[in-house]
C-alpha cells in the first residue's frame, strides 16, 4: 500500500491562489449580471404595470356615448406637488419635465357616460340582464333597480382619494363607524408616499339608487325608491365629484381601485386639430367639450413596488364620438360665469367649482 | 452459553490507504467547476434578453396602438394616405381628402420613420426610451380585403344597391422597430375608408 503524503505548502499555495483569483472573478461577474437582471427585471414589471393601466384606460375610454346634446366629455387637469425623496429628492429644474422623474404629480380625471344595465348583487356581470356587462375597473353599484346608463370617472385617487373601506383599507376611516378621514390628510399621505397613489373608476347609475339597508326579511333592500335622472344629469357640472362615504351599501360600492399598481402620474391631454398637437388644459382646469374631441393622449407614470425604477408611457387614444377640432376658436377662455349647467368648450377653473380639491391635512 | 465474536466481511482494515489528491487532480476540479460556473453566468443573459424582449413588445403595442389611433383621428383612406409617397405621410397635415390631419414624421433613408419626440409639444415627447424606436406602415401588405359581394343575379332584388362595389377595406400593418437590432414588432389592423 502506498503511503499518504498529502500537500506540500507550495501545493496549498499554488491552488488557494489560482482559486481566489477566480473567484474574486466569478464574483464580481456575479454580481454585475446579478444587478443588470434585477434592473432589466424591475424594468420589465413597471412596463407590465404600464400596459395593464394604459389598457384598462382605453378600454373605459372606447365605452364612452354621450347624449343628445353630446354630454359629457370632460377632462379636469389637476397636479401636485410631493414630498422630496422618490423618484427625485430635489425638484428638477426642467420646466418641461411633467412626468416622472420631478416632484410634479400629475392627478387628472376624465369624465364621461356608458350604457350598462346593472349587475347582480354581486356587482358583476349578470348574463340574463340584456345590457348588463363588467366593466374592466369600477363596480357598477346597482342591482335593485336597473338603469340605461351611468356617469363615469376614471380618475387618479391623489386628486379624489377613495373614501370608504369596503375592500378593508382600514387606513381610510377614522375608527368611527361611517365616518372617513378628511380628504386633505389622505392625499397628504400619498404626497409623501407616492406609492399609495391609484387609478380609480367611479361609476353613477341615472337611477339614483343611493343607498340601501339590511332590513327586517333578512335581505339587503333600497331605502329611497329609485327616480328618473335629475334635471341635466349629464350636463356640466353634475359630473362625479368625490364619492359618498359609507351611505348605506351603494355608494361605496360604486368605486373601485386598481390596488397594487403604482400609478404616480395620470395625465389626459386633447387633440387640438389647428395646432397639430395634443393640448393639456390648463392646470388646475376643467373643460367640459361638446362634441368630445377627436382623440385624447394618456400619459402614466408608474414605479415598481421597491420605488426604484419608474417608467412614463403615454398612448394615443381615439374617440368615435369624438369631433371637435378643439381648436382656438372652438375652446374659449373663462367668462366667470360658474352657474350648472356649466358651458361647453370653455376653460373653468376647477379649484373654484370644488375648492376641496386643493386640500392637504 | 458461548457467544462467537462475528467478524464483518469488510473491515476497515482492508480498505486502501486514501493518499489525497494530487496538484493536477485539484486544478481539473477546479477547472470542471469554473465551467459549470461560467455556464450559470451565460444563462443570466438569457433571461435579461427574453425580458428586454417583454420590455420592447410593451412599448410597441403602446407606439402601434397610438399609430392607429392617429390614423383613425384623421380620417384617413387607407389605400391612398398610408402609401409611403403620400402628403398624409410625408407631413403636410391633410390628408388626400383634404381633411385636416396630424403631421406624420418624414421618411428616412433607412426606410422608417422615427416618432416625434423633438419639442415638448410633440405626441410621444414624454415616452421613455423613444429614441431607441422606430416605425413604418409596411407597404408589401397594404392590401384592400374582398371586392365587395358579387353583382346579383338578373331577377334578385338583393343587394339592394347592386353588388361589386369595393368594401373599402383594408390591412394594415404597423411595424416598430427597435433601432440597432433586428427586433421588430408587427400589428395588423384592419381600417375601412372614412367617408
Amino acid at each position: 500500500m502506498r503511503k499518504s503524503r498529502g500537500f506540500t505548502i507550495l501545493e496549498m499555495m499554488v491552488v488557494v491562489t489560482i482559486a481566489l483569483v477566480i473567484m474574486t472573478i466569478i464574483i464580481s461577474v456575479f454580481q454585475v449580471s446579478t444587478r443588470t437582471v434585477k434592473s432589466v427585471e424591475r424594468k420589465l414589471a413597471v412596463y407590465e404595470a404600464a400596459r395593464n393601466i394604459l389598457d384598462i384606460v382605453h378600454a373605459q375610454v372606447m365605452m364612452a356615448v354621450v347624449n343628445e346634446r353630446s354630454e359629457q366629455f370632460s377632462i379636469k387637469s389637476l397636479n401636485y406637488t410631493n414630498t422630496p425623496g422618490f423618484p427625485v429628492k430635489v425638484a428638477n429644474p426642467d420646466v418641461t419635465a411633467r412626468y416622472g422623474r420631478t416632484l410634479r404629480r400629475e392627478a387628472d380625471a376624465l369624465q364621461y357616460g356608458v350604457l350598462n344595465a346593472g349587475c347582480s348583487i354581486w356587482r358583476d356581470w349578470r348574463p340574463d340582464l340584456p345590457g348588463s356587462y363588467v366593466h374592466a375597473v369600477g363596480y357598477i353599484g346597482m342591482y335593485h333597480t336597473h338603469p340605461g346608463a351611468y356617469k363615469a370617472s376614471i380618475r387618479s385617487t391623489l386628486a379624489y382619494p377613495k373614501r370608504d373601506d369596503y375592500d378593508g383599507s382600514g387606513y381610510i376611516m377614522t375608527g368611527v363607524w361611517n365616518v372617513p378621514r378628511p380628504v386633505g390628510e389622505l392625499r397628504e399621505e400619498m404626497l409623501n408616499d407616492v406609492t399609495q397613489i391609484e387609478l380609480m373608476n367611479v361609476l353613477t347609475s341615472t337611477n339614483h339608487e343611493s343607498w340601501e339597508a339590511w332590513e327586517n326579511n333578512g335581505m339587503w333592500g333600497p331605502q329611497v325608491t329609485p327616480y328618473d335622472p335629475i334635471h341635466h344629469f349629464f350636463a356640466p357640472g353634475n359630473e362625479p365629484k368625490y364619492t359618498i362615504p359609507i351611505y348605506g351599501d351603494i355608494g361605496r360600492k360604486n368605486q373601485a381601485r386598481m390596488s397594487g399598481i403604482k400609478l404616480m402620474d395620470l395625465d389626459f391631454a386633447y387633440w387640438d386639430e389647428q395646432e397639430k398637437t395634443f393640448k393639456d388644459p390648463p392646470d388646475n382646469s376643467v373643460i367640459y367639450f361638446a362634441p368630445a374631441p377627436k382623440a385624447i393622449r394618456a400619459t402614466i407614470t408608474v414605479c415598481d413596488t421597491e420605488r426604484r425604477s419608474t417608467v412614463t408611457l403615454s398612448r394615443v387614444i381615439h374617440l368615435h364620438i369624438g369631433a371637435n377640432p378643439a381648436t382656438s376658436s372652438w375652446i374659449k377662455s373663462d367668462d366667470g360665469d360658474y352657474a350648472v349647467p356649466l358651458p361647453s368648450n370653455q376653460i373653468k377653473n376647477v379649484l373654484t367649482l370644488e375648492p376641496t380639491l386643493t386640500e392637504i391635512n | 452459553m458461548k457467544f462467537e465474536t462475528v467478524r464483518p466481511v469488510h473491515s476497515l482494515s482492508v480498505r486502501r490507504a486514501s493518499r489525497g489528491l494530487t496538484l493536477l487532480e485539484l486544478l481539473m476540479a477546479i477547472f470542471i467547476f469554473m465551467v459549470g460556473i461560467m455556464g450559470v453566468l451565460m444563462a443570466l443573459p438569457t433571461g435579461t434578453n427574453a425580458a428586454s424582449w417583454v420590455i420592447f413588445q410593451d412599448a410597441a403595442i403602446h407606439l402601434s396602438q397610438s399609430k392607429f389611433a392617429e390614423f383613425r383621428r384623421d380620417r384617413v383612406d387607407p389605400s391612398v394616405d398610408l402609401a409611403d409617397g403620400s402628403g398624409y405621410m410625408n407631413g403636410i397635415g391633410t390628408t388626400a381628402s383634404g381633411k385636416p390631419a396630424g403631421k406624420q414624421e418624414p421618411l428616412k433613408g433607412n426606410g422608417w420613420r422615427d416618432f416625434a419626440h423633438t419639442n415638448p409639444t410633440d405626441t410621444y415627447y414624454h415616452f421613455d426610451d423613444i429614441t431607441r424606436y422606430e416605425w413604418k406602415v409596411d407597404q408589401s401588405v397594404l392590401k384592400s380585403v374582398g371586392a365587395g359581394a358579387a353583382g346579383a343575379p338578373a331577377g334578385h332584388l338583393a343587394p339592394q344597391f347592386g353588388g361589386g362595389n369595393a368594401l373599402d377595406l383594408y390591412s394594415v400593418t404597423i411595424v416598430v422597430h427597435m433601432k440597432g437590432t433586428t427586433r421588430e414588432f408587427r400589428y395588423t389592423q384592419y381600417m375601412l375608408k372614412y367617408e
